[in-house]
């Protein structure tokens, strides 16, 4: 899949885990790769220029393993971004959607489709 | 994992971040190299899971000058062109001002506005800007206030059109010079000042309107309940006025022919001299006080059910 295309996936993702909950880096770095195959290295990037566009604060939590960890905190802001992306690809993927399905649903439909024509 | 973090800090230096953000980053890293290990992320497998360094660095280093720009192009010039006789707008609630300004090139200024929502372009010899519509606008969820687009014209540039169709946007047209003026407005207020030109048709529903310092061959006014302000323009044809509820006052202003119709909303003149006038009202009333007595005003029409017309 193109690189730039999963880039904004990976940070709808990364909008998406923190509006439910704070969490510290690598606790979203985790959670997301757990689901989708990307590259792991390219959610940090992401996760910086989030929050240097105000969308995430930061804050220090001691944590009972080591030293504190550094956890990334929702602002009203990347909220807003986050249902404004959701939208935006809701749209977008119900849009491809629509144009998948004008040819079948199902394999057998699409194959049994081709076959007619051949 | 301390190899892996000198060759970053190096690789940072490289692309041009400062100090700051350098420590920062690699802060980050060391924490979350070390919940990797603890993990049980062996020491070889660092760059293959945090990208390598000279990878890294440059993802980062990416993404801070993007933002750089993208800030420059959230408050600054978004647009440059030039050989331009139309211009055409289609905005909903971001405010507009098409102004005179010092450069002899057309440009269009953001403030606040996420380039991404709008098109701008120029086709043939038309200069548009366009909300793209998508679904958080027709829905309205994200009003966001304060996003403002400004036209700069070189100064006393003559265009040959301009039209602008916007919804709750509100506007001003200030030292401008075009042919034909075609406004369409929702809610938005507008102000119009020291404009000429030959042809200016204005539909509003619920905006008001303030025309100052203008001229004009025709001037059309279509209006539900917005009020109208008129000052000091001068008409040489035909001034027609359609309102429903809005009020229309026009000071020191002449024209040809005023052709008035209006259901509720009153007209008050003052220091306005047409050569005639058709008026008809339902219940508006209607008052034109005129120092200048050698001015006279014919009367070709004049109907009202229940408004007073004092002339």
């Amino acid at each position: 899949m193109n690189a730039q295309f999963k880039r904004g996936i990976v940070e709808l993702c990364v909008l998406s885990e923190l509006a439910q909950v704070d969490m510290y880096g690598y606790q979203i770095i985790n959670r997301i790769s757990k689901h989708l195959d990307v590259n792991e290295n390219t959610i940090y990037p992401i996760l910086r220029r989030l929050t240097k566009e105000g969308y995430f604060e930061t804050y220090l939590q001691e944590s009972s393993e080591g030293p504190p960890r550094k956890y990334y905190k929702m602002t009203n802001q990347g909220l807003k971004r986050y249902l404004k992306s959701r939208d935006d690809w809701d749209e977008f993927i119900g849009g491809v959607y629509d144009i998948l399905n004008k040819g079948g649903k199902k394999y057998e439909e699409i194959l049994r489709k081709f076959k007619k024509r051949t | 994992m301390k190899k892996y973090l000198e060759s970053l800090r190096k690789e940072l230096k490289t692309n041009g971040l400062n100090d700051i953000d350098i420590q920062d980053i690699i802060n980050d890293l060391t924490e979350m190299i070390h919940e990797a290990m603890d993990e049980g992320l062996d020491e070889v497998d660092i760059p293959k899971k945090f990208g390598h360094p000279k990878d890294l660095a440059k993802d980062l280093a990416k993404d801070e000058t993007n933002q750089s720009e993208k800030s420059k192009a959230k408050d600054g010039l978004l647009f440059s062109t030039s050989d331009i006789q139309m211009i055409d707008v289609k905005l909903y609630n971001e405010d507009i001002n098409i102004v005179s300004g010092e450069n002899d090139r057309i440009e269009v200024y953001g403030e606040n506005v996420d380039r991404k929502n709008y098109k701008i372009y120029k086709e043939s010899h038309c200069l548009c800007l366009e909300r793209k519509n998508t679904l958080a606008v027709k829905f309205r969820i994200f009003r966001t206030s304060n996003e403002k687009f400004i036209i700069k014209l070189p100064k006393d540039y003559q265009l040959k059109d301009i039209s602008l169709n916007i919804k709750s946007s509100d506007g001003g047209l200030n030292h401008i010079k075009t042919n034909r003026l075609t406004i369409r407005s929702v809610s938005g207020d507008l102000k119009i000042s020291n404009v000429h030109g030959e042809d200016f048709q204005m539909k509003s529903i619920s905006g008001d309107v303030n025309i100052k310092n203008t001229e004009w061959i025709t001037l059309t006014i279509s209006n539900v309940s917005g009020d109208f302000d008129i000052n000091h323009t001068h008409v040489k044809d035909n001034i027609r006025i359609n309102t429903v509820s809005g009020d229309v006052d026009i000071f020191e202003s002449s024209g040809k022919e005023l052709d008035y119709n209006a259901v509720s909303g009153d007209l008050i003149g003052k220091e306005f001299y047409p050569e005639s006038m058709a008026l008809k009202s339902i219940s508006g009333d209607i008052k034109i006080k005129n120092k200048d007595q050698s001015k006279p005003i014919e009367i070709i029409r004049k109907r009202s059910l229940s408004g007073d017309i004092d002339i």
